[in-house]
């Protein structure tokens, strides 16, 4: 079990979202997590990502526990997260948007001792000869944002924003890959290239949590998926099961 | 035997460049740079013009405008960095200011250089950041903007008051030798320290927080952080040193302002008040947050200011209106383009517009009001429908 999230208990503040959320990610799987409005999707994902106070429970990754790291931590772990809006830097260039997503890994011969986090354990650090290298290899996945690298990522389309934060958050190459609504206002011939991307992605060997809308889409190219409902798990099952299964199809696909 | 084509595949300088050749400029580049040539070329017009009609002496005042925007620029870059990545303004920044200039006049007065003076309180004023940030400030992170707003206007007050107690309330000149002005033709003299020395450590400044900003890993950085603090802190920067770093900043640039002030003229405890009030007219002129705008607004402001001197000079004349005290009247132009500003552009020269507002911003917000009025009976007629 690559990452395992059990009986999560988190919120905004006072306000408890998730009570008793758990799911877990194999290896190379896409976990599709779907369910309605305000069923704490998102709320689990940041949670995951240390965004959120944790509550209750832990989240295990790679068999240790990482419960309540802070973001940076997990990033330096092999986590990537893709917020659903707001995903890039709008006035940094698409490059420096880039930049930024490989920057824990920074050597910084400036870095000032007592704010240094502690690498043990992590993949070595890379200067900006290196950076820029994986940049390039990452910007192959997204051809068309090859002649955009010096634009302001704040000039982009829609469609290329998303695929701005999805190159950003594959500069460590990450293990496990927390998605936030990809397909969130963009257009539908956009999801298709969205979601062929993430399965490239997959397929490439990095294991992907996908929160989704569009839950009939998600769970079509998902491995597993977990319906959640009010803050509680509801259903769990594998992609198809799910979209064959009666009572998801009534109640969370549209019929 | 064919040649296989060649593999795509870009080498790191490419890149960088955005993938194409080395002094390719972007769009957005290329278009700054004319404006920005533009502007120059009408600046310069102006002024030929000025010294045609009123003869070469009025270019005293674009000189003294200069050297005014020098200081308030330096001074505006910190105020506004320190907006952009923790969202208020820093009240305290005159005072900051003032502590500079002191700290450089304690060291000069204990025997070094006023050189050494600025460079110490350059570096001085840096640890004084981080202090201020890590008593004050990180423990008000996430309470709104009003909270640490009240908390600066009480930090200039204990710096202030700090330095009335330690330095006394009597006005300290720096002991530099009083230098006259180098004349360059009949009637037009530039001083060596406030024509020239102001306005190159003030270009320097800007160059180096420009290569700052845009070449070095911490300014990424600083402007990720700026844009979007959530997820900057989702994408692993290290936001705690980064805001940590943009308050070194800020306030050893406010050293050195502190000190370009202070030769201008003496050294009082309340010497960043008046100027603080300028800098806060630059920083919104030009846009909040952004430092590139600070510097254009600084510009207006301080240009603004003296060359509208001669104008009230003029106006003072018994046979024109005869304004009394007229040349105190120039301190007002700044303000009243801060207003006209705020009314046209309120997100400033160089700001960017907030999504929602398109060029002509009042008809904008006046069909959107009508649209949405529209919308909502549309709606109540829907519902009664229904």
């Amino acid at each position: 079990m690559l990452l395992q999230a059990q009986d999560l208990h988190s919120g905004y503040g006072e306000m408890e979202i998730l009570h008793g959320v758990s799911i877990d990610l194999d290896q190379k799987e896409i976990v599709a997590v779907i369910g309605p409005n305000g069923a704490g999707k998102s709320t689990l994902i940041k949670t995951i990502f240390g965004l959120l106070r944790i509550s209750g429970g832990q989240v295990l990754f790679d068999g240790a526990d990482i419960t309540g790291k802070p973001p940076r931590e997990l990033v330096l772990q092999g986590l990537a997260y893709v917020p659903q809006t707001n995903n890039t830097f709008p006035s940094l260039t698409v490059l420096e948007n880039l930049q930024m997503g490989a920057i824990t890994r920074r050597t910084s011969p400036l870095s000032i001792p007592w704010t240094r986090t502690d690498h043990s354990g992590t993949q070595s650090q890379m200067n900006d000869a290196q950076i820029r290298e994986r940049a390039t290899h990452v910007v192959g996945m997204f051809p068309n944002l090859r002649p955009k690298l010096r634009e302001r990522a704040g000039t982009l389309s829609g469609g290329e924003q998303q695929m701005v934060a999805l190159a950003k958050s594959l500069m460590l190459d990450p293990k496990v890959l927390l998605i936030d609504e990809p397909s969130a206002g963009l257009a539908p011939k956009l999801v298709e290239a969205l979601f062929s991307k993430i399965l490239e992605i997959n397929e490439a060997g990095t294991a992907v949590i996908m929160v989704e809308q569009n839950a009939k889409k998600a769970l079509a190219i998902a491995h597993r998926g977990y319906v959640l409902e009010t803050g509680r798990n509801r259903f769990a099952g594998t992609g198809q099961d799910l979209l064959h299964n009666a009572d998801v199809a009534r109640l969370y696909l549209g019929g | 035997m064919a040649i296989p084509p060649e593999p795509e595949s870009l080498s790191a300088w490419t890149v960088a460049r955005g993938g194409r050749g080395l002094f390719h400029l972007t769009r957005r580049t290329r278009r700054q740079l004319l404006r920005g040539g533009v502007a120059c070329l009408a600046f310069v017009g102006l002024n030929a013009l000025l010294a045609a009609r009123f003869g070469v002496s009025i270019l005293n005042y674009t000189i003294a405008g200069l050297s005014v925007s020098s200081i308030v620029i330096v001074s505006a870059i910190g105020l506004t960095l320190i907006y952009g990545i923790r969202g208020f303004a820093n009240f305290a920044h005159g005072d900051i200011i003032a502590l500079g200039a002191y700290v450089a006049l304690f060291v000069n007065l204990n025997g070094l250089s006023l050189i050494w003076g600025t460079i110490a309180a350059f570096a001085v004023l840096a640890l004084f950041g981080i202090l201020f940030e890590l008593v004050i400030f990180s423990r008000l992170e996430g309470r709104g903007p009003v909270p640490p707003i009240v908390a600066s206007v009480g930090l200039g007050l204990i710096i202030q008051n700090g330095i009335r107690t330690l330095a006394t309330t009597r006005p300290w000149l720096y002991p530099v030798p009083a230098y006259s002005d180098i004349p360059i033709a009949p009637g037009l003299g530039v001083n060596p320290i406030r024509h020239i020395l102001t306005p190159a450590i003030g270009l320097l400044f800007v160059v180096s927080a420009h290569i700052l900003l845009t070449y070095t890993n911490l300014g990424k950085a600083m402007r990720a952080t700026a844009d979007n603090l959530e997820l900057a802190k989702a994408t692993g920067i290290d936001t705690k040193r980064v805001t940590y770093a943009t308050w070194a900043i800020s306030c050893s640039f406010a050293s050195t302002a502190g000190v370009l002030l202070g030769l201008t003229s003496f050294l009082r405890p309340e010497m960043g008040l008046n100027i603080l009030l300028l800098i806060f007219a630059a920083v919104i002129v030009g846009g909040v947050g952004s430092p590139w705008g600070a510097v254009l607004g600084g510009l207006v402001i301080g240009l603004s200011q003296e060359m509208s001197a001669p104008l009230f000079i003029w106006l003072g004349q018994p046979d024109v209106i005869g304004l009394v005290n007229a040349s105190a009247y120039k301190v007002a132009i700044p303000f009243i383009i801060l207003i006209v500003v705020l009314i046209l552009r309120p997100w400033g020269i160089a700001g960017r517009p907030p999504a929602f507002v398109s060029r002509v911003y009042f008809v904008e917000r006046i069909t959107q009001a009508i649209l949405s009025r529209t919308a909502k009976a549309e709606q109540a007629d829907g519902d009664d429908g229904g």
